[in-house]
């Protein structure tokens, strides 16, 4: 089967105040393919995916969706409405309900939204992602870190993008809520076979999701390739990513 | 070489100022061009209309009133020494409906609203909500940025008008309890003295302050730096800034509407 290529990210820059933050970083992201980017805090992760996410202005360089170069705000838009994205901290809107969260780019995007059919699939998504049915009526500060976390990954999935970008998912959760989510995660993309992008300095869950795996270090690629690759490579900080 | 250092500073400091200019500038460009193209979300600006504008009501009402009553004993303790207590109703509807009002209302809300306004979007920024809701390909101008300073530039002529029958209410209220004025010649003082272009240039005052305080409320929360103590920074920056700019609009409006 050919797979298609639905992100390319050519020669990314980042540079603030004279800092170099990104420095020449390129990859792609195939059709049904997990990439997942590693690396240690302040590496440069979260500027990658606010870059990715049109958030930053890019210094330099491209990115191509579909083959197409993102520039302009059509550009921008049309790429996002073919995004789920998943927030380190959630980013739940906490003044709206469980399912108002989840439904929110329908409830507040189409002209005239059905919000009774809109809080059926919302609930949906609930149970998808296996929370009470219940919970569609709470406020996500009624909620703890580990449903706020699958509340923010069923909003990611709701309306069916065709990638999905995993901010820190395991951060800040429990040991054994980090299993439940990584093998939530796995499920999802697994199920639905969109292509993902999850961004982590865990390396257990780069090793159990990821097809391929990117390594950053103070801005740059340090390695990339696929985790059996990881498991043979004389790199010394994916060592040290892989011993603990 | 302590002068080369002093000039650095001055450069350093004309170079914040300038971008401080050129962000704010881009905010209200942002504010002007979204709002043409919409999407206008009628909802969220009823929410805000009840928020701002009616949930307003009681302090603004208590305030005017009060000033109100002050302004009724000051005017006619200060009438007395030039036998003009008869002045007191008409003193009391111009001074209140000119400029007591608007500028009570004006700052009153650059408290109340302009923190509270600051303080819920300076929280979005820093928990991600605002990053959220660009990539739920919401736009937060459209969304949280229009229907805030909409419901400002409308609620704020409500409001003062409102204040501004409330104050005469609290300045009759004295003058025929207090100061035995008889009610229907208080009222008749009132009504004899004041003109329409008394009301309409509050309003037209309270409209501005409204601007004021929304774009203000909304461009600081929006700019919130890092953390609580940036959503706190904010607020206060909000407030302050919004009372000042409140305070120095009236004057220049007063001029503009008044002065001949």
């Amino acid at each position: 089967m050919i797979k298609k290529i639905k992100i390319e990210v050519k020669n990314l820059n980042k540079v603030i105040e004279d800092k170099q933050i990104l420095n020449n970083i390129s990859f792609t992201l195939d059709s049904e393919e997990h990439l997942v980017i590693i690396g240690s805090s302040g590496a440069g992760k979260s500027m990658l995916v606010k870059c990715l996410l049109g958030l930053e202005d890019l210094s330099s360089g491209s990115i191509f969706f579909r083959g197409n170069l993102i520039s302009g705000d059509e550009d921008k838009q049309s790429f996002l409405t073919n995004l789920g994205v998943c927030f380190q901290g959630n980013a739940l809107f906490d003044s709206y309900k469980t399912w108002e969260n989840i439904a929110f780019k329908s409830l507040y995007n189409e002209r005239s939204p059905n919000v009774l059919k809109l809080k059926k699939l919302a609930i949906g998504r609930l149970e998808e992602v296996g929370l009470p049915v219940n919970v569609a009526e709470y406020y996500p500060s009624e909620l703890s870190g580990g449903m706020q976390k699958r509340v923010g990954i069923a909003r990611s999935i709701f309306s069916e993008p065709d990638i999905l970008i995993f901010d820190e998912p395991t951060t800040g959760l429990d040991p054994i809520m980090s299993k439940k989510i990584i093998s939530l995660i796995g499920k999802i993309i697994k199920d639905s076979k969109k292509a993902a992008i999850t961004i982590t300095h865990d390396i257990n869950l780069a090793m159990v999701l990821a097809s391929k795996i990117i390594l950053i270090d103070a801005g740059e690629i340090e390695w990339a390739g696929c985790p059996t690759q990881a498991l043979s490579s004389k790199n010394k900080l994916l060592k040290v990513f892989l011993n603990g | 070489m302590k002068i080369v250092f002093y000039i650095a500073d001055i450069g350093k400091t004309f170079l914040i100022l300038l971008t401080n200019v050129g962000v704010f500038t881009r905010f209200l460009w942002k504010i002007l061009s979204h709002g043409f193209y919409g999407p206008f979300y009628v909802k969220i600006f009823l929410n805000q209309l009840i928020t701002v504008g009616f949930l307003s009501l009681p302090v603004v009402g208590l305030t005017a009133i009060f000033t109100g009553a002050a302004l009724a004993l000051q005017i006619y303790s200060g009438g007395t020494r030039f036998n003009a207590e008869s002045v007191v109703p008409s003193i009391v509807a111009i001074g209140i409906c000119r400029e007591l009002g608007p500028v009570l209302c004006g700052l009153i809300m650059a408290g109340r609203v302009a923190s509270s306004i600051s303080a819920e979007i300076g929280t979005m920024k820093v928990t991600e909500q605002i990053d959220a809701l660009y990539t739920l390909n919401t736009n937060p101008y459209n969304f949280l940025i229009i229907p805030r300073v909409l419901a400002c530039f409308i609620s704020l002529p409500l409001l003062t008008l409102t204040g501004d029958i409330l104050g005469i209410l609290g300045g009759f209220l004295v003058g025929v309890t207090t100061l035995e004025f008889n009610p229907t010649n208080y009222l008749l003082n009132t009504v004899k003295f004041l003109e329409l272009a008394d009301i309409i240039s509050g309003l037209i005052k309270a409209g501005f302050f409204g601007l004021i305080i929304g774009v203000l409320g909304t461009f600081h929360g929006l700019n919130t730096k890092v953390g609580a103590k940036g959503v706190g920074n904010a607020t206060i920056n909000s407030v302050v800034w919004s009372s000042i700019s409140v305070l120095a609009a009236n004057y220049i409006l007063t001029e503009v509407l008044f002065y001949k």
